[in-house]
């Protein structure tokens, strides 16, 4: 076995047996999903839809297929080796992030977070050098001592092949939540990774209504510039928002100010630059976008991709990864050339490789979808291999590399 | 003892027990193809071992290899799991929980190499499975771990006394997978009237006026009664009488094989289950073009092409707003519209949306009622028509009642 030399730091590989129903109503209208939800747990009738849906000319419909064929891939090792396949010929590293669903509002899945963290941990004893999982943490799995010893147990006093920390805010939690003060000290003190979702697209809480008591500003470490943030017109009309809606508050990049201030040294990478949206957002906005400071708050319109670039500029260990947002190779809308751009900037060395899969499938295919980007990278200067390199392998090893383990 | 009404009573009987056997068909078929006893065990596994304060060991369990061996497809999951295989995965699960998996980095090269705590772990998987359940959060699936902790000293009295569990547990699955059957039985006989439109009031009223139709009917039914073999042949090849003679089959066999053999005949099992469940698919539908056939063949007034009187027998002579209907539910609003303003024709009764929804549900419940009840009532009314003449085959209907 050689040493990767190249790193996917945002991959995905549950399977159905992982996921409440809920989830699906994150993508498809709540009736569907109790008629196809039950059906999707069925291995033919699921594959059956999959064909199907490839065969419907509807991009829309595309779109759902991903989340159908996953559903007929009965493990996780089997979405594990589709996506290695993809990868034929290079050496790649992949960090694999599973999600706690078991508080999102969306009922049980039959197989519950433990359990996917049991077959993820299957995975890498079968591939020890090829995959690098994370451990999801959410608040409400119990109290701050309770998930500081959640995580310990991953790393001491064996290292248990765990490399990271994964926050998904939208499914209902705050990242200033006191429950999770404890975990970042930890995180901070031994290098632990940890990788946020940041794209107004992806999973959400999955309740009819998010409850109140989520959405209180409980922060361990409470400073002007998110308590201005909470008075912006955005915060103050949560009453007459869709959950898909409010959950962006959650995910929010301003909120981490609470936590970077206090542990300026944590690893923190926003996953998705902001998403596609929000760079083309900055890029074409005539300035409202790129409005605001970290001293000075920011404003209603200001573009996540911007904030995440300042708050890059600020605290040195700041990361970002491009996941999903690499497929939009557009040449319109200049995302990759915004990319390219920022390689080369001092924060450079602090932008990762990532893909999304598999929430990408409903964009491309792995392959097409790294090596198009790869494609526009290269069309943007004429050296752009160092960046790729960059990109691709050294800052990824710097990001993964803890007190536990240090990436060869 | 010849009479009009008997002759009706027959006819009708005839023809429900053709949709009967018609519902008993499709259910058969639906059977066959989606595994519900598949989903039923894991279902009942999940309920017993997916444990939220601990792991789903449920899902577990499937993806073990003493489980997922016994899988025909990748996507598929068994339809039967020998309490053998269950205990042995069960036990090694369990024992599992025990052992620490960890990794360090290989000083040359900086490669992860794995490294388990299993030499400081007693050898003996008993010792190791009560480890294991040692560790596991206070939770009902630990107190039925313990319980059979409790009544065991080693693996070998472990063993069998998680197979007597499972046996146990099984036959109750069995139960509720016979219950659940039946409701399949009342959606396909609602789907059938739907399909047919099967309005029993409207059927009576033809088949009491019509007496080509009445006659045609009575005498089909005769041949029906006299000879039982063709609905026995349907309704005696149950999948569930196939699968259980071949369980037991299997089940003998494995009894006395040694434990390598076992594992053989496990597989050989597995298969011979699903082939036998694909074979019996085909022979079901087969059967259901050839009564679609029959039903179509004697002219009953059903369907949505209905004549639009009692003199206009030919299909072509129907509602011409239906003809003109874009699609099924403008057909049927048109089929509704057209009955609703019909004038009362002579010896006809006036058709409205209700009596029309009265003569699907009176269908409806008639078809739930089942093949064998129809069989055993119309070999009861042709004897009555025959007074005085001895069936030919006396044991038909206890035959068919032995398949309900």
């Amino acid at each position: 076995m050689a040493v990767p030399k190249m790193y996917n730091v945002h991959t995905h590989i549950f399977n159905f047996k992982c996921v409440p129903e809920g989830f699906l109503s994150n993508y498809l209208p709540r009736a569907m999903v109790s008629i196809i939800g039950p059906l999707l747990r069925i291995g033919p009738i699921a594959w059956f839809f999959s064909r199907i849906m490839r065969a419907i000319p509807v991009d829309m419909v595309k779109k759902y297929q991903a989340f159908v064929a996953i559903g007929i891939r009965n493990t996780p090792q089997k979405v594990f080796e589709e996506m290695l396949a993809a990868y034929t010929g290079e050496n790649v590293g992949f960090v694999v992030l599973p999600m706690n669903f078991d508080y999102m509002g969306g009922g049980k899945a039959p197989a519950n977070y433990l359990t996917q963290l049991e077959l993820t941990a299957d995975v890498k004893r079968k591939y020890p050098n090829q995959c690098f999982p994370f451990i999801s943490v959410d608040p409400r799995m119990g109290n701050a001592g309770d998930i500081l010893n959640f995580v310990k147990s991953y790393f001491e006093p064996d290292f248990k092949g765990f490399h990271g920390i994964k926050l998904y805010p939208s499914l209902g939690f705050f990242p200033f939540d006191e429950r999770l003060e404890k975990m970042y000290a930890y995180a901070e003190e031994k290098q632990i990774p940890v990788l946020t979702h940041c794209t107004r697209f992806g999973a959400f809480y999955a309740g009819r209504t998010v409850p109140p008591e989520l959405l209180l500003f409980n922060s361990f470490n409470k400073n002007n510039i998110t308590d201005q943030r909470h008075t912006q017109d955005f915060y103050k009309s949560f009453d007459k928002m869709e959950p898909k809606d409010i959950c962006d508050a959650f995910l929010d990049p301003v909120n981490y100010y609470d936590v970077l201030d206090k542990f300026p040294n944590l690893k923190l990478c926003f996953a998705h630059y902001g998403g596609d949206t929000e760079i083309v957002k900055y890029l074409k906005s005539s300035g409202d976008a790129s409005q605001g400071d970290i001293s000075t708050g920011y404003n209603n319109d200001t573009s996540w991709y911007f904030i995440i670039k300042d708050f890059m500029a600020k605290f040195k260990n700041v990361y970002t990864d491009i996941s999903y947002t690499l497929y939009d190779t557009k040449p319109n809308d200049h995302v990759v050339d915004a990319i390219a751009k920022d390689l080369q900037e001092p924060s450079g060395n602090r932008i990762l490789f990532g893909t999304d899969f598999f929430m990408t499938l409903q964009e491309k295919d792995e392959r097409p979808l790294y090596t198009e980007f790869r494609a526009a990278l290269n069309s943007t200067g004429s050296n752009t291999q160092p960046l790729w390199e960059n990109l691709i392998y050294y800052n990824n090893k710097q990001f993964l590399s803890s007190s536990f383990y240090t990436i060869p | 003892m010849q009479s009009i009404y008997l002759d009706a009573a027959i006819a009708i009987a005839f023809v429900f027990l053709l949709f009967s056997v018609l519902a008993y068909v499709i259910q058969e078929w639906w059977a066959s193809i989606r595994e519900s006893r598949a989903k039923m065990l894991e279902y009942a596994i999940g309920q017993v071992l997916n444990d939220s304060l601990n792991k789903s060991f449920g899902v577990l369990l499937y993806e073990h290899p003493q489980i997922d061996l016994l899988k025909r497809t990748q996507n598929s999951i068994p339809s039967y799991i020998p309490a053998e295989n269950f205990t042995s995965a069960l036990v090694d699960l369990i024992s599992r929980e025990c052992i620490v998996i960890s990794y360090v980095a290989d000083e040359l090269t900086g490669l992860l190499k794995e490294v388990t705590n299993e030499k400081d772990l007693p050898p003996d998987v008993f010792s190791r499975f009560a480890a294991g359940v040692e560790k596991m959060n206070h939770s009902e699936l630990k107190i039925l771990l313990q319980s059979f902790l409790q009544s065991s000293q080693n693996l070998a009295q472990l063993k069998p006394c998680i197979v007597n569990w499972f046996n146990e547990y099984m036959n109750r699955v069995t139960g509720w997978y016979k219950r659940d059957v039946k409701v399949p039985l009342r959606v396909i006989a609602i789907g059938i009237v739907l399909f047919f439109n099967v309005d029993a009031i409207y059927l009576v009223q033809n088949i009491f006026h019509n007496n080509e139709l009445r006659n045609t009917l009575v005498a089909a039914a005769e041949k029906t009664v006299d000879q039982p073999s063709e609905i026995n042949s349907i309704l005696g090849s149950s999948i569930k009488t196939q699968l259980g003679f071949l369980d037991s089959a299997y089940k003998a066999k494995i009894k006395v094989a040694d434990s390598a053999q076992q594992i053989l005949l496990n597989n050989e099992w597995t298969k011979q289950r699903q082939a036998l469940a694909d074979s019996m698919a085909q022979l079901r539908k087969g059967q259901y073009d050839d009564l679609v056939k029959q039903i179509n063949g004697y002219g009953l007034p059903i369907g949505w092409n209905l004549p639009v009187s009692e003199t206009a027998t030919k299909k072509t002579d129907t509602i011409p707003a239906m003809s003109a209907a874009k699609n099924s539910f403008a057909k049927m609003a048109a089929y509704f519209e057209y009955y609703q303003n019909q004038k009362t024709q002579p010896g006809m009764y006036h058709r409205t949306i209700w009596t029309i929804l009265l003569g699907w549900f009176i269908s409806a419940l008639c078809i739930s009622f089942g093949a064998p009840f129809w069989f055993d009532l119309l070999g009861r009314l042709v004897r009555l028509r025959r007074t005085g003449i001895k069936p030919k085959d006396g044991n038909a209907s206890s035959d068919t009642n032995s398949n309900s």
